[in-house]
């Protein structure tokens, strides 16, 4: 009887144990790579988070320190003064000021303007369309003989002019083109939010806090005031007189990383 | 008796090795976006800088500058790897640069983004 012989056709225990190795062996090295790959995917995102952030800081505090006391048509002085008869006020000693907490607080008028297109009554203006005016807006009217600030009261748009009635009269008549404008009061200043890590928060005319950018570890801010013989970086405490401050030396720290800007007053 | 028709070993090294070579492009992919990162920050951080350095030169109107300049330069120690800054020409023109990393470059003639980079710009005090 003869016996049939069958040739074997499937994997050894050696084959499967080999491909099981060096299929470990891929997955690991896979695995490995996409945690890296993850890793680093999220330094790249935190980084740009950062960046991100700091521009933020640096570009807020900018633009508003170049336009700290502009007015429009009159230049701010010792000599102008701008005429109100409400709680607030914009001078040549409070365009900036920063105070030892570390806030900043700025006042300008706010761009564009809009200009008085028919003679000024003393208590309604009428102005082009160029920005949009609300009622209990703090409105700066200036030529560039004077400046006043107003508040509206009622605002009616029309398509090419708005008619604003203010509540209180102004005390001097201005023809076109003076300027309208809403004056800006910001605050700028940080906001503890987890441990060392503060919000870097603006605290608007009507005391709106907004927040402008997180993760912020420190804001230190210096004022260049001129001694005898050179400009001097000082903190706010040693101001003594604010309208002698030319620039803000600012020095913003995120993480480990550090980011500088100098910016002069009135350089807009 | 039957031919066994399954992949060879030496079919799988081959195997193994172009996809070894086409992870380790991968890695090379990520080592790269961070060197580019990072030379975008040293490129932006030494812009700053330059500017830091206009704005009180525009200020000074370059009057007692020496001991701006020394600040400037510890500035720019602490913020770059070996940074160092330089100014030249005379009043009323002036280029401000701001160079780092090893290489010992002494004038920056164009913008140069990298590990070892520069930037300048030019200003007048007016």
């Amino acid at each position: 009887m003869m016996r049939s012989k069958r040739v074997c056709s499937g994997l050894m225990l050696t084959d499967v144990m080999l491909a099981i190795i060096l299929s470990l062996l891929l997955l690991s090295i896979l695995f490995e790579l996409y945690l890296a790959a993850h890793k680093s995917l999220k330094q790249q995102h935190d980084f740009l988070d950062m960046q991100d952030n700091a521009a933020a800081v640096i570009n807020a505090l900018s633009n508003e320190i170049r336009e700290a006391g502009y007015i429009g048509c009159p230049r701010l002085d010792d000599n102008f003064h701008v005429i109100s008869h409400l709680p607030w006020i914009i001078s040549q000693t409070n365009r900036l000021v920063g105070t030892e907490a570390g806030e900043l607080t700025v006042r300008h008028a706010g761009q564009p303007v809009s200009l008085i297109s028919l003679s000024a009554d003393h208590d309604v203006i009428t102005t082009d369309n160029s920005r949009h005016f609300s009622g209990s807006d703090v409105l700066l009217v200036s030529d560039c003989k004077h400046a006043e600030l107003v508040i509206a009261e009622k605002v009616n748009a029309g398509k090419k002019t708005q008619k604003i009635k203010l509540a209180q009269a102004l005390q001097y008549a201005y023809e076109p083109p003076a300027e309208v404008s809403k004056l800006i009061q910001n605050t700028f200043y940080l906001a503890r939010k987890k441990g060392d890590v503060y919000s870097f928060m603006l605290r608007d005319i009507n005391g709106i806090s907004h927040e402008l950018a997180a993760g912020i570890s420190s804001l230190n801010l210096l004022y260049s005031v001129k001694t005898t013989n050179a400009w001097k970086d000082t903190p706010a405490k040693n101001v003594m007189n604010w309208s002698e401050v030319s620039a803000v030396a600012i020095d913003l720290q995120i993480q480990d990383k550090t980011w500088r800007a100098y910016v002069r007053l009135g350089s807009l | 008796m039957k031919t066994q028709s399954g992949i060879s070993l030496f079919e799988f090294m081959i195997c193994l090795l172009l996809m070894s070579a086409s992870l380790l492009g991968i890695d090379m992919l990520h080592v790269t976006s961070v060197q580019a990162a990072r030379a975008t920050l040293y490129f932006n951080t030494a812009m700053q800088q330059t500017d830091v350095m206009i704005n009180r030169m525009l200020l000074s109107r370059c009057e007692n500058m020496t001991d701006i300049f020394n600040q400037w330069n510890d500035e720019n120690k602490a913020l770059l790897p070996r940074g160092r800054g330089a100014i030249a020409g005379t009043y009323p023109d002036y280029i401000v640069s701001v160079f780092w990393g090893g290489e010992k470059v002494v004038e920056c003639t164009l913008n140069h983004p990298g590990a070892n980079g520069c930037v300048r710009q030019h200003v007048r005090i007016i």
